[in-house]
Parts: C-alpha cells; structure tokens; sequence
C-alpha cells in the first residue's frame, strides 16, 4: 500500500521479500530519472562481529571497502560496463556503517534495477583479481593521504580511540590491505550480505506495482544463504583518549588544528541518540556560528578563520565534539575552545530560528532522489522512521539542549594539528 | 523555460514547475575575465554573502535568511572563455510546505543583497583575509592545485590561464574602490539573465523584476576564443606527496558552436568519462596504475586535459598510454559498443538535467552564451550523429600543449 507523508507529500511502499531483503519504494512521479540504491550495514567499524551463537569473527581494517571494490567483478568483466550499456551511472561506496551499491538513469530503471540486485546477491571475485586491485586500493589511500583536512580527522580519531576502529581508515592502510585476499572476501561476504541485513531504496516515476513485481520475482530467484545474525562486538574503550597532543608534518600552505573532546555517553534508542545529535548541533550553531554576535569579533582578533567549524558524531558505541581550525597557534585555539564551550547556550528565539533553518534545510534535501534514498535508507539500518527524524528537530528544548552540554568532559581531549613540515 | 525580453541584455528566464519543493534562483551577471577582475569579483563575492546595508552584521544577515527557512545563499564566479559570469544562487522552500508565504519576501531579500551589500574598509579588509586564506587553502589539494597549475602553463597570455576564484599576485594591490567601481558595473552594465524555477506564480515574478534596478539597459561580453599552436611544454614542480598528479593539457582549437564540437565531447567521453573508457580501462583496470582518471574540456578556451594521480615511477608509462588511447579514437580503433556508450550517456545525461534545476539553468546558460537556437531535442540529435570518423577528426585537432606533474620530493627509483 501505498503512504503518502500528509506534511512532506512524499509517497512510500515498504515491504519485505520473502528472503529478508527489505523494500523502500519512493514514487516521484515527476521526475524523468530514478535511482535505486542497495545496501548492507557493513562498515569500516565492522571490525569485530559476533554471530548469534558467539562465535566470533575478526575483519581486517579495510575489507567493507574492498569487497565494495570487488562486487563489480564478474565473470565477464566489469559490472560497470553492464550498467553503462544500459544507458545508466553506476558507483558505490563504504562509510564507516554500511555499504551502498547504486545507480541512477534517465531512461529506463527495469533492466539496471535487475542488474544491480543481481550482481550484489552474486559475486564472482578471483584470487588474481584481488592482488591487481590492491594497487588500484593503495593509490587511492594516497590519495585521501595527501588531503590535509581528511588527513586531520584521521590523525584526531587515531588520538581519541585506543581500540575502536574509528581509529583506522575507511580504506585502511596499505599494510592491512596488502593483508586482505579472497577467502578473508568471501567469508566477509557470507556474512554481511544476506537480503535480510540489506535494504533495497528505489526512487522512481514509475509506478510502484510494476517496481515491487520486478522486485519481488527476482528476490524469488536469489538462493538462501546463512541467515545467522551478526552484530557488531562490543569494543572495550576506555574513557580516556590515547594522547592530548599530536603534531603532523604536512607540505602545506595553511595549517590545521583540531580539538576533540571525547563523549562516553550512550542512548538506548537511535531516535533519542539523533535527538541527542540534534541538540548538540544547535547547541553548538548557537554558540560557535555567525549567530552568535561575538562571531565577528572572533574573527577581527584572528582568533578563528572562515575555515573554523564544529562537528559532532554520535554513535552506537562512539561520540565526540570536534572543533577546528586553520592556526599555527593550537594552543590559543585550544584555550578560546575551552573559554567559548564554557559559555555555550542558546536562547528561545534563536533555537525557533534554527527550528526553521533546519526544516527548510531537510525539505530541500528531498528534491534529490539520490540523498532522499540514502536517508531512507539509513534511517531503515538504525531502525528509524526518515520523517521522525526530521519531526524531531520541532520537539527540541531548550532545556534539553542545555542538558547536551553535560555529556561533554573537557578534560578527556586531543589537540591535532597539520603543521608546515621543514 | 520561458524567456521574457526586458531591456537589452537585461533577459528573466523561467521555468514553472510543481516538482521541486524550493524555487531556485540564478542572477548571472556576464564580464570581463582578468586575473585582476577575478580576484576583485571573488571579493565581492564574499562581502555580498556577507553582510549588507538592511543587515548590516552577521547576526542579522543570519536572522534574515532563517525567517526565510534557511534560505540557501551562493555568490560565485564560473568562467567563460575570456568571460567571467558572476552568479548569485539562492534556494528558498516552495510556500506551498509552510504556513508562510515567502516566495516575494525572498525575492525582494536577493535584490536587496545585490543592490546594497555592505562595502566599507572593515568588510573589505575582512574578505581580503578571507580570500587570501581560500586560495592558500586550494593550494593544498594537490588535484585543484595539478590542474589549475596546469592551466596556468598551458594558457599563458590567454583567458585560460586565470584561475576564477582569485589571484594571490593581485590581490594585495586591489583596494576598496575596485571593488565599488565593480559592483556599480554589474548593476548598470554588464549583461544579466535571471533564471527562476519556481512554482510559484509567473506574473510575480515578471513584475518584481521589470520594476526592479535591474531591469536597465546592458552589453554583452565575448565570450569563446582559440588558443594559438604552441611548442609542447613539460614542467615538474615537487610537494612533499605520496602521490604524482599528473595533467596533460590540449589545444583543441574547438569551440561550442564549431561542428566538430559534439564529436569531441563524444570522443572525451569515450576518451576518459565512463567506466568502460578506454583510459579507464586500459590504465586503472588492466594495468592498476591509478584509483582515479578523467579527461574533460575547458569549454569556452578550446582546451582538453586528462587528469590522474598515479606512482612517480609509472609516469612516462601512463603519459605514453594517454597518447595511445587518443591515438586509438583517431585511428578509430575503438568499438562501436564504446562510442554508442559515449553517445547514449550523454543524451541520459541531458534527459536527466531536467531533474536538477541547476543543471538545467547551466545549460540553458551556455546556450545563450553560444547564442545557439538549438533545441535540446536537436543537440541531441547532434550527438546521436556523431561518428568514428567525426571524433577521428575533432581528436587528430588536439595537440598536446603541457604536461604538467606534481610529484613526490623523493624521487623513488
């Protein structure tokens, strides 16, 4: 059946096949393209997975992102080009929480839907396949290496988590990747690939019978394989960060720093941890963006630069609040952040203005079927209604957004900076 | 879309539709490129975004654009051949998602942010800093910094050698007066389009723009140009990397409006844009010699470049195998499959523009500066008839003008 949101007029069918696979149909009956997204929660932080007898399984830092690499494999030749014989653009990619295959065309959706929930369910991966594409691997970790800001946040997880595997690269390192083959690939597979992790999101003008019949018969065709659950092991992380200071040599023209404070609170549900998230983010817009009138003078004294931010993540099992900045004086930044995040609060008018700001904001997004499709997605992996998560911005309190300020320790934090090397 | 002609060179264009749930609007005002009128634009550009006379702080340039549920703001220069088009975006949710009407309010808040952006010594001083810190900053990402260096070699003493988003060597010498005596061009002269999509009503907007200060006689600016033949240059320049960037630069010697024009764009796709393209597959995939490789067109200067980032020791190999592949497309080496490929993903592409209101406004923007009566349906056309022997030819056109390297300090052996 189809469900029409009554305030964001966005059309959905949801449904399961028969092997576990779950279904997100968006109708955009407007829209000449489509795009269809496929996905597994099997991310970089996949690390450590327990099964349902306990049985456990260790993953080698960088094997979520391989095996994306590799399901375009098949017998005769790269999937890719099937896509592109079928007039559509194919990609993927690995977060550090799930795996997302997919694709968007202009022209028809059929034949590439049937090929994307074709290659996914099938692999067809080759011992000698995986040795070439380590270099392929490897070249694209220099890439990312070589980028200041992605090489920041890198170095401030690895200086927050002694065990989490936050601290390792989506990617992982060359070393890790040169450890990967195929066997340590298939069995990944196994495991984190049956229809019943996964969820399916298309986002089309066509209509939703003829979208859900195609789904349905070739879901019929995929053959069961093990259906144990798996989970994510609880990682041991001590509340203490691994060093309060490091220092990264770069040939850079601008210097970076970053200070992350350490969180150790948890939620019991993804709704009140994204409650949580959102509330730390206004807290932190009220506080530390141009809304706060001594912005400008931050910036006058030199004491920020356009660059300067704040960000924050909460996970299932992780959190921090990062701020950073271009400075060669991390020490002054450090004390203006300690100064400033004592202050931080918010007032009735400005948070009714961010209320605003991010209503429009998240409305906007739904024009684009791609990002509409991740959202749904991801609100599906973390067991969320996609319209709740927006709703739950109207429900914010002062009061609770006040509260958020407690879950940080300022005490538990690393300075990282990108320094001009020599 | 709608065109509806007001004073010369003074043109609203707009495309009504129910499906998007904002309206997007695009002032684009067309002038001369320089590296002195691009650093004074990117100037101007951030004190427009910025504050302005009705909001004369942050704080309430801010409260201004929430009232508006966040209406999003964006002023920025794209270049065009020996043009610069500065551009003010914004994005606004459609009324019909609030208990509000704001669809006029927003309007009249963008020509208020046009006509009266706050320009004083203290907001001057402000984006100088700003815009210093950004070009700095873009000199980091080794990839922008490759390609714009690149550009720079490739197209000295032409428009091609200007990078739109400022320059370092001008920006010292540029004072407040510049930047008023710019902005006074852009309301007064230079030609303006305003492209609305929008569901909201038509006649609004009409009006609205017809009564407003924009609505004054203009002049156009040229825009294509072709560089001339020049002997080929390779130039190193070392960072302290892992990587090698690796672009090489073409003189086409093709413009938008020329009939090889199509065929090139065909030949570039099969060239480097697709997965199954032949650098695609000859370099990364057979050969694992990079994560990333594309070759694309700097429309408006005639110019061609292929781009990568590669091992320092695999360089001569990779530069040698780029050569092959053009020599591929002009010795029609190539499948037939590849081309169709090439043909069918840029029609899906233009198809599909209609899904994205930006693409649609670029587009149609480029169209008017090539001063093209041609249908979208007749382009494609135009791009269905591409053949072997029309890329052959527009590719055979192409000399390679600059290799430029970003490599690694230590040479590796």
């Amino acid at each position: 059946m189809n469900i029409t949101h009554p305030r964001y007029q966005e059309t959905l069918r949801t449904f399961t096949c028969d092997n576990g696979l779950s279904v997100i149909l968006i109708h955009k009956p407007e829209y000449q393209g489509s795009a269809a997204l496929m996905g597994t929660p099997f991310g970089a932080l996949d690390l450590e997975q327990v099964g349902e007898d306990l049985q456990k399984f260790s993953v080698i830092p960088g094997t979520a992102h391989f095996l994306e690499h590799k399901l375009f494999e098949n017998p005769e030749g790269d999937i890719m080009n099937v896509f592109t014989d079928l007039g559509a653009s194919v990609n993927a990619f690995t977060s550090y929480h799930e795996t997302v295959y997919y694709f968007t065309t202009s022209v028809d959706v059929i034949e590439p839907l049937k090929v994307l929930m074709n290659f996914v369910a099938n692999p067809s991966i080759s011992a000698e396949s995986v040795e070439k594409e380590k270099g392929i691997i490897v070249q694209e970790l220099n890439m990312y290496e070589q980028m200041p800001d992605v090489r920041l946040m890198m170095e401030t997880y690895k200086a927050l988590y002694h065990h989490h595997p936050l601290k390792f690269d989506i990617g992982g390192s060359e070393e890790s990747v040169l450890q990967i083959d195929k066997q340590h690939l298939d069995e990944s597979y196994q495991r984190n690939y049956h229809p019943q992790n996964m969820v399916l999101v298309v986002a089309t003008g066509i209509e939703m019978d003829v979208i859900e019949s195609l789904i349905i018969s070739e879901q019929a065709k995929q053959t069961q394989k093990s259906a144990q659950k798996i989970t994510r092991a609880v990682i041991d992380e001590p509340k203490e960060v691994v060093t309060d200071f490091v220092s990264i040599p770069m040939d850079v023209q601008s210097e970076k720093v970053a200070i992350a404070f350490k969180i150790d609170q948890r939620y019991d549900n993804p709704l009140a941890r994204i409650k949580a998230e959102w509330a730390m983010r206004c807290l932190c817009e009220a506080s530390f963006s141009s809304l706060n009138p001594h912005y400008q003078d931050w910036f006058d004294q030199g004491l920020i630069t356009d660059f300067f931010g704040v960000d924050s993540d909460f996970g299932e099992d992780y959190g921090f609040l990062l701020f950073f900045n271009e400075t060669a004086d991390a020490k002054s930044f450090e004390s203006f952040v300690l100064e400033q995040w004592e202050k931080a609060t918010i007032d009735e008018n400005t948070l009714t203005q961010l209320k605003r700001r991010n209503l429009g904001s998240a409305i906007r997004r739904m024009n684009h079927l791609d990002d509409l499709a991740l959202g749904m997605m991801r609100a599906k992996f973390s067991g969320v209604d996609y319209f709740e998560t927006i709703d739950v911005i109207d429900t914010l309190t002062l009061e609770e957004i006040q509260a958020i300020k407690h879950v940080v320790n300022v005490s538990t934090r690393s300075v990282v900076q990108i320094v001009k090397n020599d | 879309m709608q065109t509806f002609f007001y004073e010369t060179m003074s043109n609203l264009h707009i495309e009504t539709t129910q499906k998007f749930k904002d309206t997007t609007i695009s002032f684009r005002f067309l002038t001369e490129l320089s590296a002195k009128s691009a650093t004074v634009y990117a100037l101007l550009a951030l004190c427009m975004e910025d504050r302005n006379e009705k909001a004369p702080s942050k704080v309430a340039m801010n409260q201004q654009m929430d009232e508006l549920y966040g209406a999003k703001l964006d002023v920025r220069s794209i270049g065009y051949g020996k043009a610069l088009a500065v551009e003010v975006r914004s994005k606004v949710v459609d009324d019909r998602y609030l208990d509000a009407s704001i669809a006029q309010d927003h309007f009249e808040w963008l020509l208020t942010m046009i006509q009266s952006p706050l320009l004083n010594e203290e907001t001057f001083n402000e984006a100088k800093v700003v815009l210093k810190q950004t070009l700095l900053r873009n000199q980091d990402s080794a990839t922008k910094y490759a390609i714009n260096q690149a550009f720079q070699i490739a197209g000295e003493g032409y428009p091609l050698e200007v990078d739109t988003s400022g320059s370092l060597d001008e920006l010292e010498a540029i004072v407040l007066s510049d930047l008023k005596l710019a902005h006074h061009h852009l309301l007064t002269e230079a030609r303006l389009d305003v492209f609305l999509i929008t569901s909201a009503s038509l006649k609004l907007y009409q009006s609205l723009f017809a009564e407003s200060f924009l609505n004054v006689e203009r002049k156009s600016t040229v825009t294509m140009y072709k560089l001339e033949d020049t002997k080929e240059r390779r130039v190193v320049k070392r960072k302290d990397l892992k990587q090698t960037n690796l672009v090489l630069v073409y003189n086409a010697k093709i413009n938008p409006i020329d009939s090889l024009y199509w065929p090139l764009r065909v030949g570039l796709v099969a060239l480097g844009q697709l997965p199954s393209s032949l650098c695609f597959t000859e370099i990364r995939e057979k050969r694992s010699l990079c994560y990333f490789i594309g070759a694309n067109m700097v429309t408006f200067d005639g110019a061609v470049y292929v781009y990568t980032g590669i091992d320092q020791t695999k360089k001569d190999e990779v530069i040698e195998l780029i050569s092959e592949q053009m020599q591929r497309l002009i010795d029609q080496d190539v499948s037939d499959q590849l081309i169709d490929n090439s043909q069918t993903m840029m029609v899906n592409s233009m198809l599909g523009m209609v899904d994205d209101p930006f693409a649609m406004i670029n587009f149609m923007y480029q169209r008017l500066l090539m001063d093209s009566p041609l249908t979208i349906d007749e382009i494609m056309d135009q791009i269905r008839a591409v053949t072997k022997e029309s890329i052959a030819q527009a590719i055979q056109q192409c000399t390679l003008r600059t290799v430029f390297s970003l490599q690694p300090k230590e040479e590796v052996q």
